[in-house]
């Protein structure tokens, strides 16, 4: 092919090699010398022990400071190349992807590696800050962790075991379904024998009776128990499945609540009551599954991120039953009573004295009753008292339009 | 002199091109076929506008925490189910409030209806927790609490097509289809959800339920018989209402963004339109949406006490 060129094309393709070569070696020779640059000139400020572990992350084990770091200026705390998670998916790209399904850690879903790693080492696996419980207990005070009974991967502090640490599609993080997690370890032929009479011989939802951390009952009992479940199974379990009716059969004032436009009779092939409560024992009085707010969340993840997610939210809004009739109401967002009474119940100044709410005030667009949540958002908004939008003008003019 | 060759007016190109040349004739045709096209690819892809609203009654008393809608092809009414009110209001099509009915104010809370051939009125009444048949002629009234298996029913919504009745129960999210005689017919199940549906619509020979947990909508054949699960591509925050277009479009509204979601007929997202507001064209809580037989998309939304109507 040369031999066919003239010489001046054949001169014109030497000099785009050259030049070819030429910048390869510039790039080369300025990626040495900044990496060098951080090996030989970062470490003689910020002495190298502070960075000894058992673990250290491969760029700074490189000496390659400048991967993350800019020497001279950043907007981002720490001379950050990017923003906290920005700057960790540039290299963990897979992760990233990962986490992105099911439900998310809070911390990593506000990109806050940093809360549970170490980004320059450790002496803990995956750069952990710290001993793994203890890095989760900083966070999840109100755990109890004494109990006469200790479910040993809690006492040994491995919580990995049961939840993942980032991402999953079971609620409370659980790596898989309870009773599947239950089963890894605790054999299922070898529960059905210490579980005889066991309807249909088929044992499952441990957590109805067990408490997964650790109980002072035997067995890891919970501290509660259903009545029906301490004197005789067969009150409830006749024949064929337990449904919403029986539970109803005796929790009549339910029965009640559940005649409301909206209720959480939720399907469940008929028993939507053990969807929030376990029917054999419980940690809390009405044998909730979990926490409230955890119960909730886990269908209402959407208000829940919400909330997380706005710079003004209500305080104290871990208690969704303070506000919400949690089995059924006829009020808008299942509260309690209506937009106005629900609010006043604590806001007392505000029921008396405030812009006309009520029967009388009607909200021009659509003819609605004025209430609090016509421009109120408790469960949060980014404007302060949780105003649907900017207190100064914007939300007034919403009705007001000739101001 | 050459700025005249080269700028014209619409008049001046039609004149040209009708008396004098007929190549401009064809390039006139060429460029109106593509302004046409383009108009008519812009509307299709526009998102839908809003045509009327039915709100409450002639007394200016505004709907409470309105359910559903049931759309009369026959008298070309609209009857919105004003739950918290407990009452039922009629609207001609072109929105005009026409009447109220709370049968001597004995409705409590509901929540469905249908309005039959023979002057049947079938009432879903959460507050009796029964479906109730009135007879608009002879103004007599029977209440009926649904058994099946022995369990008793927990009616939400209803539809009815060719004379049958299907009702969703809220205690097992199952559908189950009745006869006019309330005799069981047939039952719907979602295999995949635990939890069961939360809406669904019965149309052109198919029953197409929505089920929250999975975000999917099952197609079922009359009998029950499952026939196709659609997997919709976009996560919604809390889907609650479904509605399929004339074109087999389906359309989700999600309850908590205040939205409404469109997919093809494979479940893959196409777009979204409208958001939460109080004003026209806003929604607020949407209950339940549907297509009117004019092809309209109704939109029933119990925050804002009302029902809006959109079109192309």
């Amino acid at each position: 092919m040369a031999d066919c060129m003239d010489p001046i094309s054949r001169n014109k393709h030497i000099i785009k090699i050259i030049l070819s070569i030429i910048t390869c070696v510039v790039v080369i020779l300025y990626s040495y010398n900044s990496f060098s640059y951080s090996k030989n000139i970062c470490f003689k400020c910020h002495k190298k022990s502070q960075f000894a572990g058992k673990v250290i992350h491969p760029p700074v084990a490189k000496g390659e400071c400048v991967v993350c770091h800019n020497p001279h200026c950043s907007k981002y705390k720490g001379l950050l190349r990017y923003k906290e998670a920005e700057l960790c998916y540039s290299c963990h790209k897979k992760e990233k992807q990962i986490f992105a399904n099911g439900i998310e850690h809070e911390p990593v879903r506000k990109g806050q590696c940093l809360t549970c790693h170490n980004p320059h080492s450790s002496n803990f696996s995956y750069l952990i800050n710290g001993k793994l419980s203890n890095r989760c207990f900083k966070c999840h005070k109100k755990l109890i962790r004494h109990f006469a009974y200790i479910h040993p991967p809690f006492r040994n502090g491995n919580c990995i075991a049961c939840h993942d640490p980032h991402h999953a599609n079971n609620s409370l993080l659980l790596k898989a379904t309870a009773d599947d997690i239950c089963f890894s370890c605790h054999k299922k032929i070898k529960m059905l024998k210490v579980h005889k009479g066991f309807p249909c011989n088929n044992i499952g939802d441990c957590l109805s009776c067990h408490s997964p951390h650790g109980s002072n009952n035997k067995y890891m009992m919970r501290k509660y128990l259903h009545k029906p479940y301490k004197e005789n199974c067969s009150i409830c379990h006749k024949k064929g499945k337990v449904t919403a009716e029986d539970c109803l059969r005796c929790h009549k004032d339910i029965s009640k609540k559940l005649l409301s436009i909206h209720n959480h009779l939720l399907g469940a092939h008929g028993n939507g009551c053990i969807i929030c409560h376990s029917p054999h024992a419980g940690d809390s009085k009405f044998l909730l599954r979990a926490p409230q707010v955890l119960l909730c969340r886990k269908c209402h993840e959407d208000t829940y991120e919400r909330n997380q997610d706005s710079l003004y939210v209500h305080p104290n809004i871990s208690n969704c039953a303070e506000c919400h009739q949690v089995h059924g109401s006829s009020r808008l967002a299942m509260l309690k009573e209506d937009g106005n009474k629900v609010c006043t119940r604590c806001h007392e100044t505000q029921g008396k004295f405030t812009h006309p709410i009520g029967a009388q005030a009607r909200d021009p667009r659509t003819g609605q009753e004025m209430t609090c949540v016509t421009c109120h958002h408790p469960m949060g908004t980014n404007y302060k008292y949780e105003l649907k939008l900017s207190g100064k003008e914007d939300l007034c003019i919403q009705c007001h339009r000739n101001y | 002199m050459a700025k005249k060759t080269y700028v014209f007016s619409v008049i001046e190109i039609i004149e040209v091109g009708i008396m004098k040349n007929i190549k401009w004739k064809c390039v006139i045709v060429c460029i109106c076929y593509i302004i046409l096209r383009t108009i008519s690819c812009y509307a299709q892809n526009t998102p839908w506008h809003w045509i009327l609203t039915l709100r409450g009654d002639a007394s200016r008393k505004s709907m409470d925490m309105p359910y559903s809608l049931y759309v009369d092809k026959a008298t070309s009414r609209y009857y919105v189910v004003d739950t918290y009110n407990n009452r039922l209001l009629s609207f001609s099509k072109k929105g005009k409030f026409l009447h109220a009915f709370s049968a001597n104010q004995k409705l409590k809370l509901p929540m469905a209806m249908i309005h039959d051939s023979n002057s049947i009125l079938w009432i879903v009444e959460r507050g009796k927790n029964a479906l109730v048949k009135i007879n608009l002629k002879t103004k007599a009234i029977n209440v009926f609490h649904l058994k099946f298996h022995s369990m008793e029913l927990f009616p939400d919504r209803m539809h009815e097509y060719n004379g049958i009745i299907y009702l969703l129960d809220k205690m097992t999210g199952n559908i189950y289809a009745f006869s006019k005689e309330l005799k069981l017919l047939h039952c719907f199940k979602a295999p995949n959800s635990s939890l069961g549906f939360i809406d669904f619509k019965v149309m052109r020979g198919a029953l197409w339920a929505l089920a929250m947990e999975d975000q999917s909508i099952y197609r079922f054949n009359l009998n029950g018989d499952l026939i196709k699960v659609i997997h919709l591509s976009k996560k919604m925050e809390f889907p609650y209402s479904l509605a399929i277009g004339p074109t087999g479009m389906i359309y989700v509204a999600d309850r908590h963004k205040n939205c409404i979601f469109v997919f093809d007929g494979s479940g893959e997202y196409r777009y979204s339109f409208l958001n939460l507001g109080q004003d026209r064209g806003k929604i607020y809580y949407p209950s339940e949406i549907d297509f009117d037989p004019w092809g309209r998309l109704c939109i029933v939304e119990e925050g804002n006490g009302r029902v809006e109507i959109f079109g192309r």
